[in-house]
Order: C-alpha cells, then sequence, then structure tokens
C-alpha cells in the first residue's frame, strides 16, 4: 500500500510571484494504515494541500512523493491508480445518462474489459444502495442517493489512499451519519489510509487515529487525535474551537486512563447517531 | 489554464487615478482608441497609439496583468501574423495585423481591468442604456471567472477519474470533453436560477426606475484625461494630413 511524503512543501496560486504562499515548507508523512485528519480554519489551505497531494497542483516548492514517485513528473491519471479524490459537493461530477454509466466513468478511462466493469458496478451498487437506480439518471436521484452515487464512482476504482474534502460541509446528521459508515468500510480493507480535511471536529473524532493542524499556511501541529485533545494550546489560541462533544471527550481522557476508542463509542452509542 | 484567459480580462482593485476616473470616460477612450485601431493600417499610428496604451497601464499598475494576457493571447498574435503571412505573402503586413491586434486587446483590456462591473453597469445605465441590458450585462461580467472556476474544479473532478484529453484523434478528444461541458452546463443554469430568484426577492421588476446610491459625475482628473485623448486624436489626424498612407 502506498506512502506519501510531503517534503518542505510550499505552494503559490501566482506562478510569477513566488513570495505569495499559501502553503509553506510543509513536510508530513502519511503511511499505511493512517487515517489522518487535516484541521485548520478556513482559507488555511487544506483544500490547496489536498490537491496537491492528488497532483492536480504541483508543489511550488519542495517534492510530493507517492511510493518514490515525484508528483510533480507524474500526470494525474497515473496518480489516480493509488489515489482518489472525493471534493466538496462532488454531486457537481454528474455527466452521464444512466446510474450505471456514471461509475463505469473511471473503470472505462483505466481500459478494464466490459464484463469486469459490469460486475464491479453492479458489485458497489449492491454495496451503496443504488443497485435498483442502476437505469436511472443520476440527476433524478434524491439528495443522499447523490452523495452515495458520487462516492461510489470513487470508491469503485479502489484506491490505496482515499482524500476527502469537507465531506460534512452543509450536510444534516443523517448524511453525516451515512458519510462515517462510508469511510469506516473504506478503512476495513488493511493497510488503506485516508486523509480528511474539516473544521467538524466531532466528525473527524469518529474516524481517525491522527491529526494535523495547519494555519495560515503552516503545519503547527501533528500527532495522534488523543494527543490534540490534550493539545490546550491550539484551543486556547484559537487555531481550533471545541465542541460541545469533543471538550468532553478531552476532559474525560485527561482526568482517566480509559481508551480513547472507548469515550467515543460510548457517546455514539448514547447519543445513537445524534453526534 | 481557463483562468488564465480570464484574468487577462478581470477587474482588479486598485488605488489609482486611472481606477478613480469616470466609468463613461473610460469607456469613450478605450472604445475611441479600439475603433482607431480598427481602421488604421499606419504602423506609425499604430506604435504611437500602442505607447499611450502602455502608459495607461502603467498608471493603473496593470502591467503585470497585461503581459501575463498577452502571453495568455501569444497563440492568437501568432495565428494573425501566420494567417495574414500566408495570405499577403508580406512580412511587414504580418506583423501590422499583430500589432494591431495587440492594440485593440490593450486599449480594451485596461478598460477592464481598472473598471469594477457594478461601476460599467451604472455608466451604461446613466447613458441611457435600458436597465435590463445593463444589468444583464453587468451580471455576465461577474459571471464569467465564477464559471471558470467551476469548469477548473469539474475538469479536475474528472481528472481524478482518469479523463484524459489529451488522447485519441480528433473525435475521441471532442468526446472527451462531454464529461466536463455537461456538468458545467447543469451548474451554469443553477446559478442562472439563484440569481434570478434572489433578484425577485429584492424586489427587481417591481419599480420602473431603480433608484442608485452614486450618481456620476465628471471630475478634473476626467476632463484631464479626455483632453489627452483629443490630443492624440489631434496628432494622428496631423500625421494623416502631412503623411497619408498610399
Ligand atoms: N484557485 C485559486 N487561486 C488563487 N488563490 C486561491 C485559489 N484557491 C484557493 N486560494 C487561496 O488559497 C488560500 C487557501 O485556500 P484553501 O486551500 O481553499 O483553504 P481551506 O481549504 O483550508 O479553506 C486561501 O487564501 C484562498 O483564498
Ligand atoms: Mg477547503
Amino acid at each position: 500500500m502506498a506512502k506519501i511524503s510531503i517534503e518542505d512543501v510550499s505552494f503559490s496560486y501566482e506562478q510569477d510571484k513566488k513570495n505569495n504562499f499559501v502553503l509553506k515548507d510543509v513536510s508530513y508523512s502519511i503511511l499505511p494504515g493512517d487515517s489522518v485528519l487535516l484541521l485548520g480554519p478556513n482559507g488555511s489551505g487544506k483544500t490547496t494541500l489536498l490537491k496537491l497531494i492528488m497532483g492536480l497542483l504541483k508543489p511550488t516548492k519542495g517534492k510530493i512523493r507517492i511510493d518514490d514517485a515525484d508528483t510533480s513528473k507524474a500526470s494525474v491519471f497515473e496518480i489516480s491508480k493509488k489515489v482518489s479524490m472525493i471534493f466538496q459537493n462532488p454531486e457537481k461530477q454528474f455527466f452521464a445518462e444512466t446510474v450505471r454509466e456514471e461509475l463505469s466513468f473511471g473503470l472505462k478511462n483505466r481500459g478494464l474489459r466490459e464484463e469486469e466493469i459490469k460486475k464491479k458496478v453492479e458489485e458497489v451498487a449492491k454495496k451503496f444502495g443504488l443497485f435498483e437506480y442502476l437505469d436511472k439518471s443520476p440527476f433524478d436521484l434524491s439528495g443522499g442517493e447523490k452523495r452515495r452515487l458520487s462516492i461510489a464512482s470513487i470508491i469503485i476504482l479502489d484506491p490505496e489512499v482515499l482524500i476527502v474534502d469537507e465531506p460534512t460541509a452543509g450536510l444534516d446528521f443523517q448524511y453525516r451519519n451515512l458519510m462515517i459508515s462510508i469511510i469506516r468500510g473504506f478503512l476495513e480493507t488493511r493497510n488503506k489510509s485516508l486523509v480528511v480535511a474539516t473544521h467538524d471536529i466531532d466528525f473527524g473524532l469518529r474516524i481517525a487515529n491522527k491529526a494535523a493542524v495547519i494555519n495560515e499556511g503552516k503545519l503547527v501541529w501533528s500527532g495522534d487525535v488523543v494527543s490534540l485533545l490534550r493539545e490546550e494550546e491550539i484551543f486556547s489560541k484559537g487555531i481550533l474551537a471545541h465542541t460541545f462533544t469533543s471538550s468532553l471527550i478531552s476532559r474525560v481522557i485527561s482526568q482517566s486512563n480509559v481508551d480513547f476508542q472507548k469515550v467515543v463509542k460510548i457517546l455514539e452509542e448514547l447519543t445513537e447517531g445524534l453526534m | 489554464m481557463a483562468m488564465n484567459f480570464v484574468k487577462a480580462y478581470q477587474f482588479s482593485r486598485k488605488e489609482t487615478t486611472i481606477h478613480a476616473l469616470d466609468p463613461r470616460v473610460k469607456l469613450f477612450v478605450s472604445v475611441g482608441v479600439a475603433i482607431i485601431g480598427i481602421i488604421t493600417l499606419d504602423p506609425i499610428e499604430i506604435a504611437f497609439l500602442t505607447v499611450i496604451q502602455i502608459i495607461i497601464l502603467a498608471l493603473s499598475k496593470s502591467m503585470k496583468l497585461w503581459l501575463r494576457s498577452l502571453k495568455a493571447l501569444t497563440f492568437f498574435i501568432l495565428l494573425i501574423a501566420v494567417s495574414q503571412y500566408l495570405t499577403t505573402q508580406s512580412l511587414i503586413q504580418a506583423i501590422i495585423f499583430s500589432a494591431r491586434f495587440i492594440l485593440i486587446t490593450s486599449a480594451t483590456s485596461w478598460f477592464f481591468y481598472t473598471t469594477s462591473p457594478e461601476d460599467l453597469g451604472r455608466a451604461l445605465e446613466q447613458m441611457g442604456v435600458p436597465s435590463d441590458f445593463s444589468l444583464a450585462f453587468t451580471l455576465s461580467m461577474r459571471f464569467i471567472p465564477v464559471i471558470a472556476n467551476e469548469f477548473q474544479d469539474v475538469y479536475d473532478a474528472q481528472r481524478v477519474r482518469g479523463l484524459n484529453l489529451e488522447k485519441g484523434n480528433l473525435l475521441e478528444r471532442t468526446k472527451a470533453f462531454l464529461p466536463i461541458l455537461i456538468p458545467l452546463f447543469v451548474e451554469v443554469i443553477r446559478r442562472t436560477y439563484e440569481i434570478s430568484d434572489a433578484l425577485e426577492l429584492r424586489g427587481y421588476g417591481f419599480k420602473e426606475k431603480r433608484s442608485h446610491w452614486k450618481e456620476l459625475k465628471l471630475t478634473t482628473n476626467d476632463y484631464i484625461f479626455l483632453a489627452f485623448f483629443l490630443l492624440t486624436i489631434a496628432i494622428i489626424v496631423l500625421h494623416r494630413l502631412y503623411y497619408p498612407l498610399v
């Protein structure tokens, strides 16, 4: 499974103005099995970093390597064989006449055989509760079905590393729980890794084991999710804001030796998905 | 890619004398220069006017934007030069035609760099253009960067799913554009509805004459700018009289 190393990466959107950096000297590694929460205020550079990892943008300075291959020298097509990305509002990408075609798109581009595509499409459609809609138009689906289809069309590519940008922005409880179960399903396969950018810390606590915090383009903190909750400075400085749930968890784990995952699980059971 | 092209004509807010000029004056001068650019074939006039455009661009602190837009337009400039050369077999003719193109785009680009869509709409309205038309114009101007951003988003999303526009023959490449164009079209239509709803909510269409918070008035700087423009025209006319072409 793939390992990603981000090495001293700086990035500027303006090619001729090289001092206007949106990201500054960011270094970080994502190992197989990592589930990384990328946190930071709006405009801190999260989406930019995700696009750099995906190869959609190339570093102005520094390097990003995916198993030794430099993303600056690889095409997005090459990178997409190992890494895939779910954008904010992924429903915007629909174009096909049927759900079946929409799901097949990525596999067709990879040049898979017809029978193989058909088999995979039906398998994934069943898993995402879309089987009965296969011959319907994607544009006729309900909100939740659209979201499931857009994510299914990425999961079907079976990436080793999944990148997700703001998965819960503008979603209600129901969809947040849907996202959680999809992401947990993805992580069930050994050594797959995940990077999720969000400022929804409650959501993040339920899926991640690592965290990285960026502020104004700089990586200001990285480590285990549990240690993040013990890191009072980041919260007191206002880089991140506690929610009721996250402050509750951080209090509980700082006052006793109870396992973080257990606390999250208990809270989930008590609130029955309201978290 | 799409973004570069849009930036060639995009308003950028700055504090300069040119930005502060009356949008009607700017429109008049910019269109005036463009018209001379279309009519003239005299290399001296083209060079003279281009130098003046560069001075205006420098005064409006937009040289960088302009150079970038020229870079984005290189393809068209070359296309014009080559096609002129092929039809007339004259290198001078090829250079004159490309230079005219550069002059016309320069004259129009400083106008757009220094005039906000709202100012433009206001100017059009005060010049007697029907308000529906000037509103539509203003909205579409603001819409262009939005569409370019959407294009980039959809393109990125499809590239992640393995779309490759650089593969195959012409027909295959054209077909490969569909997964980008369809979502883009859907989004543009959705946004159009959003805008018309927003306009209705704010009462657009109920009152015959809408009120404005700022009436336009000419200032000393506007008169100076106009005077320089008339001087330029006078010089060109004199030049014509003493050195008629042909
Ligand atoms: N296409 C772009 N062109 C120029 N600047 C951009 C572009 N996209 C984002 N930015 C700027 O880069 C900074 C970081 O943006 P982004 O990565 O989207 O932050 P986040 O995802 O953390 O909200 C912001 O200041 C934003 O305005
Ligand atoms: Mg973002």
